[in-house]
């Protein structure tokens, strides 16, 4: 969990950066359009000394004027207009992939072309893709996942974190959609379905519909497990576990929450630990404390308040990336 | 894109030694492929495996560095995308100056100076649309005015504003 605890940070930064350069932009706009009077130079001038970052947004304006000034004004022009096109033009292929539908898609790929991306999300982020083939990913915190479509594979290769695989029906030849993880390949046989990562090399897989077959990388075929919907089941590279109902609101991250039924604090606290930067844990005397309800993912400070609040908790921030829930001492 | 990584750790622990001699090979080979040049290939694998030392700004870590492999070619493919833009960059820059009607005198510094400058303002504009980052460049390297330029491309002031604001944003916020 230690793991770039400085991401949140620096998103914050990335956020209040994009704001004021937002700010410093729109008063560059007015000065542009002529348009700056008294009253606005006043303004400015407060704006700029609000803070030493608004100064700093003011001069990377100024900076962005000399570096515009060194640049000769006709080539300058030619030079910029020409290499975005030239650009525009080489991407154009891979966007039409990317929007593409199945057909388009199979089209692209029998010319021989093969298509790729990668996608990642921070801790206590959540993203969505449609790929090539019209499938659609759902990444959730702190996932990375390849996709690598050919003429002989559709691979989703899920270097870490959680995704859900929604596949679309399609009639053409396509090659079998495959989740590929450290430990063996999820194929899908029509399906929407979850890959979790539980710990190095081993794999939770929940399907939500139809069908999954689970090859262990270290097993032979005749091992794979096939998996269907409403179960799951837990795999290393050696062997797929024993198969169990899989948890309805498995999925229910998707839409920003966490759904607890019955569960032991322990182990919500661990499962909110995953959308939140630092170690977050509870004392051994709450950890078996029951707990229904859900839980919003968006604000884990937020949750944790209304989850000490509801419990009779104490939060206990020995930092703000060490936090451990526990009783509340008598006369607090 | 952001890309995932917390090198750290786990290359204190491999060793960058060991990490280097198990993927150096099939990396190079690789970028050769792509690039169809032995000597830009070395430079660029060099380069992905500097990425790892790095300190960097945005460690983004979800499983850490446990494939190494799948890391380098992520990196490895940034690195691609950049050297194609910035040839692509250099071949427009020298044809326009080709095209000059009266050769610009200036020496191989000051044209040197110009192309950094005007990879960094490619860069920074990449995120903008076609359309904003034409209106951009018109108001910032043709200094028209925001009514010309609507007038121009046929668009209303309001849009040029816009355009601009989205142009002068994305750049502030590289520069700062």
């Amino acid at each position: 969990m230690h793991r770039g605890n400085d991401v949140n940070a620096h998103a914050r930064e990335d956020t209040q950066r994009t704001l004021l350069a937002q700010e410093a932009a729109h008063w560059m706009v007015l000065q542009h359009a002529g348009e700056l009077d008294e009253s606005h130079l006043r303004a400015l001038k407060l704006w700029r000394d609000r803070s030493p970052e608004h100064e700093r947004a003011w001069q990377a304006a100024q900076e962005l004027r000399l570096l515009l000034a060194q640049v000769p004004q006709d080539v300058g022009l030619k030079t910029l207009s020409a290499a975005g096109r030239a650009r525009r033009q080489a991407v154009r292929g891979v966007l039409t992939a990317t929007l593409a539908t199945p057909l388009a898609w199979w089209m692209w790929h029998t010319i021989g072309r093969e298509w790729a991306a990668e996608y990642r999300t921070a801790v206590g982020e959540r993203r969505t893709e449609t790929l090539a083939d019209g499938s659609r990913i759902w990444l959730n915190t702190g996932s990375a996942v390849n996709v690598r479509f050919t003429a002989t594979e559709r691979a989703l290769e899920l270097v870490a974190g959680e995704v859900l695989v929604e596949t679309v029906h399609s009639d053409l030849p396509l090659p079998p959609l495959e989740v590929v993880v450290n430990a063996g390949r999820v194929r899908a046989l029509g399906t929407r379905f979850l890959v979790r990562e539980l710990r190095e090399a081993r794999w939770r897989v929940a399907v939500l519909q139809h069908a999954v077959r689970i090859r262990p990388a270290r097993s032979d075929a005749s091992q794979a497990v096939e998996l269907h919907a409403g179960m799951q089941t837990d795999f290393d590279a050696h062997r797929a576990g024993g198969t169990r109902a899989a948890d309805d609101n498995a999925a229910a991250w998707r839409d920003g929450v966490l759904v607890a039924r019955d569960m032991r604090l322990v182990d919500l606290t661990a499962e909110i630990a995953r959308y939140r930067r630092g170690f977050l844990g509870c004392a051994p005397e709450v950890a078996n404390l029951r707990i229904s309800g859900v839980f919003q993912l968006d604000d884990t400070d937020r949750t944790l308040r209304a989850l000490a609040e509801s419990l009779s908790l104490a939060i206990r921030e020995r930092t703000r990336y060490w936090v451990t829930l526990t009783a509340r001492s008598q006369g607090t | 894109m952001p890309i995932a990584l917390s090198s750290s750790e786990t290359v204190e622990h491999n060793g960058l030694e060991q990490l280097y001699r198990d993927h150096h090979g099939w990396l190079q080979s690789l970028l050769q492929r792509k690039l169809g040049d032995v000597q830009h290939a070395a430079d660029l694998a060099q380069d992905a495996f500097m990425a790892f030392m790095r300190p960097r700004t945005a460690t983004v870590a979800p499983g850490g560095l446990r494939e190494p492999r799948a890391y380098l070619r992520a990196v490895a493919h940034g690195l691609l995308v950049d050297h194609f833009r910035r040839q692509t960059l250099e071949r427009a820059y020298l044809e326009a100056l080709a095209h000059q009607p009266e050769p610009l005198a200036c020496s191989p510094e000051d044209r040197h100076m110009v192309l950094q400058a005007l990879q960094r303002i490619d860069k920074m504009l990449d995120a903008l649309g076609a359309r904003a980052r034409e209106v951009f460049l018109l108001s910032q390297l043709e200094c028209l005015t925001y009514d010309d330029i609507a007038r121009r491309m046929n668009i209303s002031v309001r849009t040029v504003k816009r355009d601009m604001q989205s142009g002068f944003a994305l750049c502030i916020a590289a520069m700062m």
